[in-house]
Parts: C-alpha cells; structure tokens; sequence
C-alpha cells in the first residue's frame, strides 16, 4: 500500500462513528419509533434508512433518516397519512416539512454535529410489493412511487462504499453543496465496470474528473423508479459550484504522489484552517426592508 | 445564540469581534474584502489566503458593528441576529435597506427562513448575509446608488418577490402572516389572492408608484400569482 492509498484509508477509519454516536442514533431511533407506534400501533414498518443502512456515514457530518411505511390497505390518501404523522410529531419536536420527510430539529445532544436533524419519511406500501408511494409536498408530482430496499442494496453492492465516504468527507469539507443521494448514484454510474474500485486513490480521482467533465449533463435515474430523474433535483448554479470545487481538487492531486497535496484537498492541516473559514463563491441575497 | 463553536470561529477569524458574557450579543469592528462578479452573480470573501477565483470587483470595508439576538415577540418579526451600525458610518433609511429599528435588512424574508432551516449558524451568517450586504453599502457608495445585485421592494412588494424568487409551499404560512402585518395593503392582496383567476399586471403596484404592477415590480406580480397557486394546490384557508 503507498503512502496515499494508506492515507486515505486512515481517513476513512477516522471517520467511522464512536460507540458513543452509534448508541445516540439507536437511543434516538428508539425515541421516535416509540412516539410513532404510540399513536400509530405496530401497523406501520419503522426502520432506519439513509446513509446508515447504505454504510456510508461519516463522523464530520450526518443524521438520521427513519422511513414510517403504513400497510398498502391503509385507506388514507398519502397527504393524510403524512399530515397524521406530521401532526403527531410536532407535539413533541420541531418540526421542518421537507419534499417527502419530517425533519425533526430539537432531538440533538452533544455528540451530533452541526447540523444534526433526523428525517421521517411517511409512505405506505403499493400491495404485493416492497415498493412504497411516498407523498410530494411541492414539485410537479404529488406522489412519487419508490423502493429503500433497492436503493441500499444498489449503493452496498456497487463497491463503491469507501469511495462514496471518501467523496462525502471532501465535499463536507469543501462546503460543497450536493445531495448524497446525487453524489452516490453518480458515483456507481462513473466506477460502473471499473476494476479497481478497492483503489481508493485511483477511484477518487476518476470520480473528481468525471465530477469537473460530466456533472453538469450526465442524466441520473432512481434506481428504484427510472421515471425519478433525481439529477434533476440540482440546479444549474450547484452543479457549477460542483464542477469548480472539483476542477480544483483535480489540478492538486491529478499527477502527484505527495501526501500533503492530499491532506489539501481533504482540508486537512494548513489548509482546513483556510476551507473553514474561506467558503467559495456563492449567490448573495438582496436586501429587503420592512 | 452562540455555541462553543461559534465562540472559537470568532476568537480565531474574527478577533476585532467580542462577545458578550451571556452570548447574545456581538459588538466590535468588522474588516473584510469582498469581490462581486456580475457575470456569474458570485459573491465571494477574499483573504490572503482564499484568492479571488470568480474575478469581478473588489472592495475593502471596515465597519462597527454590533449583532444582537432578537427577542421571540421583536416588533419587526425577524427571527435572525440584528446587525446594528454604529451612527455615522451609513445613513439608517429605508432606501439603504434599515428597517425602522435601525437594523440592517440584509435578506427577503423567505430567505431568512431558509436561512433558519438548518440552525443559527454565525459563520454562515456573518459570511453569506452580513458581510455581503456591507459590500453593497460601499458598491452603492462608489457606484452611483446602484445595488450590485439588485434589491427587493419594500414591505410586501419584498414579500412577494421574495416567494417568488425562493418560496414553495413550505412558505406559505409565514409568508401570509408577513403580509397580514400590513394591515392597509392586506385586504386587496387577500382578494387578490382568492381571486378565481391569475392576477393580472394591471394593478395599482403595492409600492405606490401609481405605475402598473408588471411595469413596477413584476416580480411582486409573479409572487402573487405563485402564491395564489400554491394555496390552491393545497387547500390552505386565507
């Protein structure tokens, strides 16, 4: 293993969770899946989701997701069931509606980092399937059909999970804006084929040029439902900021063996002082007045 | 309003800042350099250690400043930080965008809400709103009254453009209860807003210059009739 390889791979292990964060996220699931099933009985499916069922936490910066799917004989339209769930929520936390999840924003304590929300997501099974409708609060559809469990097993059996962690860490911390979900299936879309996922080093450049050369048009497809065109969730102006912050991670390490052009990168010593307090170019606000 | 984290940030990047014993309050001089570039609408902090990227104009501010936490009832109905101008450095009307409280109005109000969404956070805030928004005090000084990324309206004529420019339904709420604070321009605008078919553009403008709202501020017009669509789309009573 050279100096690089070894390097990215104690990056890695540095960003597993403590005992400690993983016993909060139970203690928190347990919470919220025990105020659900008080009002809601054992009917709906309560499990975790997101980047704790994929393996691709990192300690910088994550939540929770928790799907709450309520059986396909369920007669409520799915804005009731969301307003049901939403309703209850609220009378213990506060609450964010997001597209198709609930973000509580008070269940913290001092092992979440900043940031911390936990995400439930309302649905109820389509009959005879795993899949599951979820309800839209704004876009076009009201309603999008989809499936968590082939979302996980698409992302744990890319290969890709070191990888996508490692992309996770430098666009954390870069403060480059982009949806996880995003990063991961263009991730497996680029290392597709690739023989040499394993390599960290190689992969992440590959995924840093593919990044600068092909974000702004590659066409990204739920994998769960092929009519969910989820790159179309970026907007021109982030996915120009993508394109810079790895145009600019690409020139350091492109053709280089040095570790410390990679510690750069991953904003590591010298340079994480500059990235936390340098963010880069963005779009200011007018001023309004009263 | 300030973490432990927020603490070291402003010791650290910020020293000209001190805080106050109970961590509602920030008082001292702020320096920065900022670049806008019109081209791309980027705004970006420059340091000798971040380099200008983006190009476009380049100007050095020092400003005394003091940021206070707002009170839950506060009269103006902001939730963010007020950012408060030591006398004499800029004049506190509502053309340079002061609210009558002499705070700066630095966002629309949809965007504070955005803003709010994942947690107070000051390096966020000082970096992307306040500093900002004292670069367009000195563009609009050495730029013949010009703002360099434009401005919104006063008063609901802001509100509206505001939800047009960065509001879905999540917003609607607050955003209604923004234009029910003025109690003269409300009645017309709930009419408007009930009305069974698209506004149209030929209005009186909410700003009262007489001139056609499509004319004046069609971004105002635009944010009523998005409005109005989404408080169909989901059934809300106005």
């Amino acid at each position: 293993m050279n100096n690089i390889e070894k390097y990215l791979q104690e990056l890695l292990n540095s960003q597993d969770l403590t005992t400690g964060q993983e016993n909060m996220l139970l203690a928190h699931k347990k919470e919220v899946t025990e105020f659900l099933r008080a009002e809601f009985g054992d009917d709906p499916v309560i499990k975790y989701a997101g980047s704790h069922e994929k393996g691709t936490m990192i300690q910088d910066n994550f939540d929770l997701d928790i799907v709450c799917y309520f059986s396909s004989g369920d007669s409520r339209s799915l804005k009731d069931i969301r307003e049901d769930v939403a309703n209850h929520l609220r009378t213990k936390y506060e609450l964010q509606s997001k597209a198709s999840a609930e973000r509580i924003m008070n269940l913290k304590d001092d092992k979440t980092p900043q940031g911390y929300h936990i995400d439930v997501v309302p649905g109820r099974f389509i009959e005879d399937t795993k899949d599951v409708f979820l309800h839209v609060a704004y876009g076009d559809k009201e309603r999008m059909q989809t499936n968590l469990k082939t979302h996980i097993d698409y992302i744990v059996n890319s290969g890709c999970v070191p990888v996508i962690r490692l992309v996770k860490i430098w666009s954390n911390r870069n403060n480059v804006n982009i949806k996880t979900f995003v990063l991961e299936l263009f991730i497996v879309k680029i290392l597709n084929g690739s023989q040499n996922k394993d390599n960290l080093k190689e992969s992440f450049v590959t995924i840093m040029e593919a990044l600068k050369d092909r974000f702004e048009s590659i066409q990204l497809d739920d994998p769960a439902n092929t009519n969910n065109i989820v790159s179309r969730l970026v907007n021109a102006s982030d996915k120009a900021m993508v394109v810079q912050a790895a145009k600019n991670a690409f020139a350091k390490i492109e053709n280089t063996d040095n570790v410390d052009e990679w510690k750069k990168v991953f904003c590591e010593q010298a340079e994480k002082s500059r990235s936390n307090n340098n963010p880069l170019p963005f779009t200011p606000n007018r001023p309004w007045c009263i | 309003m300030l973490t432990d984290s927020d603490l070291d940030w402003l010791k650290r990047y910020c020293p000209n800042l001190k805080p106050s014993s109970d961590r509602m309050e920030i008082k001292g001089v702020l320096n920065f350099i900022g670049a806008y570039n019109r081209d791309l609408d980027k705004f970006q902090i420059l340091s000798s250690e971040n380099e200008n990227i983006q190009g476009g104009i380049v100007l050095q501010g020092s400003y005394k400043v003091m940021i206070k936490e707002r009170k839950k009832d506060d009269p103006t109905g902001l939730k963010l930080p007020g950012l408060f101008l030591e006398e004499g450095q800029i004049e506190f009307s509502s053309d340079r965008h002061f609210n009558v409280d002499k705070s700066a109005c630095f966002c629309g109000p949809i965007e504070e809400e955005h803003y709010l969404e994942e947690g107070f956070h000051l390096q966020t805030f000082l970096q992307q709103l306040i500093i900002p928004f004292l670069y367009e005090q000195l563009y609009y000084d050495s730029h013949d009254k010009e703002w360099p990324w434009g401005e919104y309206g006063h008063g609901i004529t802001g509100v509206l453009e505001s939800y047009f420019k960065t509001g879905d339904l999540r917003f609607i709420e607050s955003t209604l209860t923004k234009l029910k604070r003025d109690g003269k321009q409300w009645p017309f605008v709930r009419r408007l807003l009930l009305h069974k078919n698209y506004v149209k553009g030929h209005i009186n403008c909410f700003c009262g210059s007489g001139d056609f709202i499509r004319r004046c501020h069609p971004e105002a017009l635009q944010g009523i009739n998005k409005l109005r669509n989404d408080i169909l789309k989901i059934g809300f009573v106005v």
